[in-house]
């Protein structure tokens, strides 16, 4: 799967557009709202769903070389986050589905 | 030989928008130097929760990043309070994070632990006046291609 893919989707929207590098790669799928739980196990190129919002999830998806965030349940995301995402390079998007719904809705 | 990286940061008491800034410099740098990705990945790891640690359980304090010599040294040195059971402190899932620290995602009660399994040296000392921790990193000849 690349980003673009995610485009597809009415339920899932790209909030930091445009966004520069729509082919990059997303390799997995992980999900966890601790950001030290979260740090051990993401991998590159990974999808990371979460509720946090807030400019932390960015730095850790930065750190760990995460492809796209998902933030998923409407949680609103404020200007330090979105600026972070620019400024990193991460695709950044929200959805009012659950995190569990957005990998079902994906991995379908 | 890696050529020489002498930087430092600060990190402010409760500021969680800025901390982190000192790992995401140390990832480009390693990045630019063509270090391999999981090396880059542990770095990243050792120095942000060291970061974050220093932002939600001390009164503040400097991250310092020299690189020299195939080592890559961090020293992160605090004002205090200082960590009163550094075997507690160690134990994966004990937290004395603030409500603050959690509900921003911190406060799971592996930091040290992470930081610890990360580094291939770590020291650390704690007294009331402050906390100094130092992770080192080897790189060998083979990482710099």
């Amino acid at each position: 799967m690349i980003i673009e893919d995610l485009l597809k989707y009415n339920e899932i929207t790209l909030i930091n557009e445009p966004f520069s590098d729509l082919k990059r790669t997303v390799n997995g799928l992980y999900t966890c709202d601790l950001l030290s739980h979260a740090m051990s196990h993401l991998k590159p190129d990974d999808l990371y769903i979460t509720i946090l919002s807030n400019v932390n999830v960015i730095a850790v998806a930065t750190l760990m070389d995460v492809s796209a965030v998902i933030i998923a349940d409407g949680m609103e995301i404020d200007k330090h986050m979105l600026e972070k995402a620019n400024n990193e390079g991460i695709a950044l998007f929200t959805s009012k589905l659950s995190a569990v719904s957005l990998i079902r809705l994906i991995n379908a | 030989m890696l050529s020489l990286i002498r930087q430092d940061f600060k990190v402010e008491s409760n500021d969680l928008i800025n901390a982190g800034y000192a790992s995401l410099f140390i990832k480009r740098k390693l990045k630019e130097l063509d270090i391999p990705r999981n090396i880059i990945r542990s770095v990243g790891i050792a120095t942000y929760e060291a970061e974050i640690n220093m932002a939600i359980h001390s009164y503040g304090g400097t991250v310092d990043i020299t690189l020299f010599n195939n080592v890559l040294t961090i020293v992160f040195k605090d004002r205090g309070p200082g960590i009163p059971d550094i075997e507690l402190a160690k134990q994966k899932g004990y937290s004395t994070a603030s409500n603050f620290a959690r509900e921003n995602g911190f406060g799971a009660g592996l930091g040290l632990y992470n930081i610890e399994q990360a580094s291939d040296e770590f020291y650390l000392t704690s007294s009331k006046e402050g906390t100094i921790l130092t992770v080192k990193f080897y790189f060998n000849e083979e990482m710099l291609g």
